[in-house]
């Protein structure tokens, strides 16, 4: 069999052995089933019966403050029902839901047995009623307050691809949502691929069949292949629910990009980007000899910095930075997509950070390799950052 | 193994060529200077006790490591030519070191085995399918290894390493944690795979087994060469003569083969035994002629030299231990010590 044949073998041996079909269909319907619920418990809180807060009122004539509702789910009481400092006592001890004192259109008090959760909803219907008093006070009609206050309005007339569209945003957002998902998902299959090999003692005698490059490049194209079809079924039961909650809000969404050329780049980079990094996670796992002791697990966070990048850049696109990361091979993957949607590329853009990134895939996937092949065939240590690094540079 | 071991050629090329290997592990000597070959059809079994160097020197003949010294050499074509190391297809190697995917069935896990041997996807199913057949485990072929005994997983392991039919395999420690009927069943299927050209170097612990089995022996201690020879080859290193056991229905007094001539030394080793010592070969017919008119025998048998107690008489000489008199030493030419 030829070195591909092998590659291929070993990817169909891991495709097969951690895909799960029907634990996928049960996590999909769970998923689901879960959605549903929470949003249909979301339903009922919103339109639930709220409990109604009674609060004594004192100075409310002080700024033209009517014993009345505030807002929704506060009722100002009359004084009448006692003096202040019987008042005070009463909402002290909690007999009473609240004591509001208002002193002047600055300041007022709320005497409360513990800080309540209609406080925030209380404060900005009272502050209205203060803006209101202080413009009476000052001559100033409502009217004219709301057209000096009134935001002005930009529309917006761009020729055909000139820019970016809500559904450039909502793409780039997807993009970056599904790389981040796949590399998750990707992540713990790597890891669990490689590390419960290791410690089920299987690496010598397949180690002894095949090269370690084409294990190691077999083991990424399999365990990549699993968390491809793991975050596209994620994916779609999440489109799934978003489509279920659009329909029953009955509103309606439609996703219209402008330039559905960049559709196979937007694959493109990301599944590069997988590439590069499974094949860092790879040789990464491979030095490990217990999971549960090993200090190298901080290094399995690396591969998200640029999809957090991407997303610190998601209002800065067409920045010079944004620019530089762009074709940066190391974040290229992930903030190339992002300007390819919502920032002019140049024309060298995309030939150069393709080139870059494929260059830095096939110098990190030789190094893997090589600390794979070593790290595999080693039990009871783990090797140093330092010593990778020599293996990763021997011929 | 007599058939086939006769039928052993001491004359067939060499297959592997080993020499004067090295290998350090920071300041451990692992292997020190080893110097061996296996030729075409042979069995040979690797001993030494634990630490002697072993699996670091099978490592190295499978390319698991390199020698930091000294050169491995394979021939396996018609032409000769040398390689530094064998074809996947060539190679069956159990490690030591083993394990199998738990989660999944032996007969995937074999054919995916046969796969990576080399075999087409059809021939290492049916071969996965012989083996589980030939091992007993046809009707569990397709439950979890998970689901298997210990002995069955290591049938599975070991039907990994050769259901490819190699030309050379590699078992290091083949029948350990097997019960004296898997043993048997391994023995014979080492057995079966020589006769059908697959050349075997194991390593085992189990020397009655590896007695019954191999065709030469390399005994290795502290990672050197300590002693090599087919097994009547060694005994004849080691052996000091020929031990006749003889029981009696009476008091087996000694007195009555004391001056004999065949006789070199003659105890009473119980109440009814008497332990005769004669040169290796001498003949036989006057001493037994003597025994059977001067004592009522009840059993006799010849006493020979096991490896087992060659083994450990060659260990302990290396090691500078055990019985250091003329006894602990071997007597034959080419005797290494």
């Amino acid at each position: 069999m030829t070195a591909w044949h092998m590659t291929w073998e070993v990817a169909r041996w891991e495709f097969r052995r951690f895909l799960k079909p029907k634990q996928l269909l049960i996590s999909m319907v769970t998923m689901l089933v879960t959605g549903s619920v929470t949003f249909g418990i979301a339903r009922v809180i919103g339109r639930g019966r709220v409990n109604v807060a009674n609060v004594a009122l004192v100075g409310g004539d002080r700024i033209g403050l009517a014993a009345d509702t505030l807002g929704k789910r506060v009722v100002l009481q009359p004084r009448t029902l006692g003096s202040e400092a019987a008042l005070r006592d009463s909402a002290q001890r909690g007999d009473l839901d609240g004591l509001l004192v208002v002193h002047d259109a600055g300041r007022a008090e709320l005497i409360v047995r513990r800080d309540p959760p209609w406080r925030m909803e209380l404060e900005q219907a009272l502050n209205g009623v203060a803006v209101r008093h202080r413009l009476a006070e000052s001559g100033l009609e409502a009217g004219a307050l709301q057209r000096l206050a009134a935001p002005m309005s930009v529309e917006l007339t761009a020729a055909p691809g000139g820019g970016p569209g809500r559904g450039e945003r909502l793409l780039t957002g997807a993009v970056l949502t599904l790389s981040l998902l796949g590399l998750t998902i990707g992540m713990g299959f790597i890891f669990a691929g490689i590390t419960g090999e290791k410690q089920q003692r299987v690496t010598e005698q397949v180690i002894s069949a095949i090269k370690p490059q084409q294990w190691i490049d077999g083991k990424i194209l399999g365990l990549a292949g699993v968390a491809l079809v793991n975050t596209l079924v994620t994916a779609v039961t999440f489109g799934g629910l978003f489509a279920t909650f659009m329909l029953a809000t009955g509103r309606s969404f439609t996703l219209t990009v402008d330039q559905p050329w960049l559709i196979p780049l937007l694959v493109l980079f990301p599944l590069l980007g997988f590439a590069l990094w499974f094949a860092f996670l790879s040789a990464v796992a491979a030095t490990i000899d217990d999971p549960h002791t090993s200090t190298k697990g901080s290094l399995l966070m690396i591969p998200l910095i640029p999809v957090a990048v991407a997303g610190l850049l998601f209002t800065r696109a067409d920045t010079t930075i944004a620019q530089f990361f762009g074709v940066f091979p190391l974040t290229s993957s992930s903030v190339l997509p992002l300007r390819l949607l919502l920032a002019e590329v140049a024309p060298w853009e995309v030939p150069l950070a393709l080139a870059l990134l494929a260059g830095v895939i096939w110098v990190l996937r030789r190094a893997a390799g090589k600390i794979f092949a070593l790290g595999m065939l080693m039990y009871g240590k783990e090797p140093t950052i330092r010593e990778m690094w020599r293996w990763a540079r021997e011929e | 193994m007599s058939q086939a071991r006769t039928r052993r050629p001491s004359g067939e090329p060499p297959l592997l060529v080993v020499e004067d290997v090295h290998k350090e592990y920071g300041a451990v000597r692992a292997v020190a200077g080893v110097s061996i070959d296996v030729r075409d059809g042979e069995i040979v079994a690797l001993l030494g006790p634990n630490g002697a160097g072993k699996t670091t020197l099978i490592r190295m003949l499978v390319g698991l490591t390199r020698p930091d010294r000294g050169k491995v050499a394979y021939y396996i074509d018609a032409e000769g030519r040398e390689r530094s190391s064998l074809p996947a297809p060539a190679l069956g190697y159990l490690p030591e070191e083993r394990g199998l995917y738990q989660d999944v069935s032996a007969a995937r896990t074999l054919a995916y085995f046969g796969r990576l041997r080399g075999l087409s996807r059809v021939d290492a199913v049916r071969a996965a399918s012989e083996w589980l057949e030939r091992l007993s485990l046809a009707d569990r072929g397709n439950e979890p290894l998970k689901a298997l005994s210990k002995g069955n997983q290591q049938k599975v392991q070991f039907a990994s390493a050769v259901l490819h039919r190699p030309r050379f395999a590699i078992l290091d420690e083949p029948f350990s944690g097997l019960d004296p009927l898997n043993q048997d069943l391994f023995v014979r299927t080492i057995r079966e795979l020589r006769e059908t050209g697959t050349t075997v170097l194991l390593s085992a612990h189990q020397m009655q087994l590896v007695e019954r089995l191999a065709d030469r022996v390399i005994l290795l201690s502290r990672g050197r060469e300590v002693l090599r020879g087919t097994i009547p080859e060694l005994r004849r290193q080691w052996s000091v003569g020929r031990r006749l056991v003889v029981r009696v229905a009476s008091d087996a007094d000694p007195a009555g083969l004391a001056g004999h001539p065949t006789v070199k030394h003659v105890d009473r080793t119980a109440p009814d035994e008497l332990t005769v010592l004669t040169d290796e070969d001498a003949p036989l017919g006057d001493l037994l002629v003597a025994i059977g008119s001067r004592y009522d025998v009840t059993s006799l048998h010849a006493d020979q030299l096991t490896l087992h107690d060659i083994y450990v008489r060659s260990v302990e000489a290396s090691l500078g231990t055990g019985d250091s008199s003329a006894d602990a030493a071997p007597n034959g030419p080419g005797a290494t010590r």
